[in-house]
């Protein structure tokens, strides 16, 4: 897997992850991602529109950083996941607490309120 | 529509690193058998958490295990049997997992086999010999 990230307007940071989000794609970005999540950042979109395939080692790493982003009073929300990731979104119920868009635009102004 | 076919089988290692050979396997045997796109995500994704659960969970001992995988359809069920020498486990005891209704009390994992119970349509476990045996169908 692969991580970058790029600064969007209004202070929010975008994270472009790519490729398999199993136990070894997730062993490569996990310490990149907390990193590119941590303080002082509070507007975090997760852009997904490159990850293949999620396991629930996937959806761990998410948590992990949404939780810690919250706790800090910011948001973390994913941005245009592939529909079979999206249904292991929702059939795990992470959709209702992480939430997901399929416009940026949106994405920018949910985390930046 | 996906054809009758014999059982095809994959031995694996009980390591982490046979993961996604194991994933390509099932990519291409599923796709071979007339599988959907979908049937193989959902078969890869359920493959990879039971395997996972039993190479992290179900070993008492640092010492090499076998676990064999088999696929095969019947009519149009494509079902996916994980037999393995480790310690009992039924996946359809463990307790429904409850989905969390906010950031704060959600869990850190357990959901592997809440995510198997879910997409597959029908599971089951048996215990034979020492051995696990769980079959998943869609």
């Amino acid at each position: 897997m692969n991580i970058t990230e790029e600064q969007l307007i209004n202070d929010v940071t975008k994270i472009n992850l790519s490729g398999r989000m199993d136990i070894e794609g997730v062993s490569h970005i996990e310490t990149k991602f907390a990193d590119m999540t941590a303080a002082p950042r509070k507007g975090i979109i997760v852009d997904m529109s490159d990850v293949p395939y999620m396991s629930s080692i996937g959806i761990r790493a998410l948590l992990i950083n949404a939780k810690s982003v919250a706790k800090r009073g910011g948001k973390l929300i994913l941005l245009n996941p592939e529909q079979n990731v999206k249904n292991v979104l929702e059939t795990s119920g992470i959709d209702q607490i992480i939430p997901i868009y399929s416009d940026i635009n949106e994405a920018i102004a949910k985390v930046s309120s | 529509m996906i054809e009758d076919s014999a059982t095809f089988r994959l031995v694996i290692r009980n390591q982490f690193a046979e993961l996604r050979p194991m994933s390509a396997w099932l990519s291409e045997t599923i796709k071979a058998m007339g599988g959907s796109d979908e049937n193989i995500f959902n078969f890869d994704l359920c493959a990879n958490e039971a395997v996972t659960n039993i190479i992290s969970y179900g070993y008492t001992d640092q010492g090499e295990h076998e676990i064999i995988l088999d696929i095969a359809v019947s009519g149009d069920v494509l079902c996916l049997k994980i037999e393995d020498d480790g310690t009992p486990f039924n996946p359809l005891e463990k307790p429904e997992h409850i989905s969390p209704h906010n950031l704060e009390e959600a869990q850190i994992g357990g959901l592997g086999v809440d995510l198997i119970l879910k997409i597959m349509k029908e599971c089951h476990y048996t215990r034979i010999n020492g051995k696990n045996i769980f079959k998943m169908c869609a």
